[in-house]
């Protein structure tokens, strides 16, 4: 697969070709996946509030590459980070629907996968952990 | 455990329910959606860097407004959110 066809796991709702792919699961806080992506639409984002889309929803779509503060060297730092500081919150990898095309797994392999479910794209509670791995290189 | 897209609906309506409640969303969050559509969408560089005023913005500043960001994100996304930056410029 060519690196322009790949998908940011953690994408922002109004970047062309976004869908869901998971949903923050009340009853733990992490990520329960879809079987399948489900397109952004204006009701399924309506239907987060007041909350943040991001905050409740996964979102993928087509990786940004440069225009992102995450994207260094040709490769995504966030994943690399996500790998490198939080240790993994599952034994075993879930169905995913992106898999083939995550740039986290394509770059990462199955160490991202195992972490995945922890990240909720946008939150508010502190976590120095989590904002590590947050805090893109241009911003250190 | 993958879930079907007709179950979305109740699972974003628990996830929201359960946020809402452990008080997730302050006064001051409310304030910032309000100013989202102001600060999200993509910004050339050169405007990024152009908006961020080095009277407001210092590098490496932590601002005041805890929202993390775990994913795509334009440089300076954060910065944009302040929104009492936004607030002072506005002024």
């Amino acid at each position: 697969m060519s690196d322009s066809a790949l998908l940011c796991p953690s994408a922002q709702p109004h970047v062309p070709g976004a869908a869901v792919h998971g949903v923050v699961d009340s009853a733990t806080g992490r990520i329960a996946y879809l079987e399948a992506r489900v397109p952004v639409t204006p009701e399924l984002l309506a239907s987060t509030s007041p909350m943040l889309p991001t905050q409740v929803l996964r979102v993928s779509a087509p990786c940004q590459e440069e225009s992102c503060a995450h994207f260094a060297n040709s490769t995504c730092t966030l994943g690399e980070r996500l790998v490198s500081i939080l240790p993994a919150s599952e034994q075993t990898i879930v169905r995913c629907a992106i898999r083939v095309s995550c740039r986290w797994f394509h770059e990462q392999g199955k160490a991202a996968c195992l972490r995945c479910d922890l990240i909720v794209t946008d939150e508010y509670t502190r976590n120095t952990a989590l904002d590590s791995v947050a805090t893109p290189p241009l911003a250190r | 455990m993958s879930i079907k897209a007709s179950e979305l609906p109740e699972l974003i309506a628990a996830a929201v329910k359960k946020a809402v409640a452990e008080k997730q969303i302050t006064d001051e969050q409310l304030l910032a959606l309000a100013h989202r559509p102001i600060t999200i969408g993509l910004i050339a560089q050169p405007e990024l860097t152009a908006a961020k005023s080095g009277a407001t913005i210092t590098e490496g500043e932590r601002v005041p407004f805890p929202l993390r960001t775990m994913g795509y994100r334009l440089v300076g996304l954060d910065e944009l959110r302040n929104t009492a930056a936004l607030k002072a410029e506005e002024e």
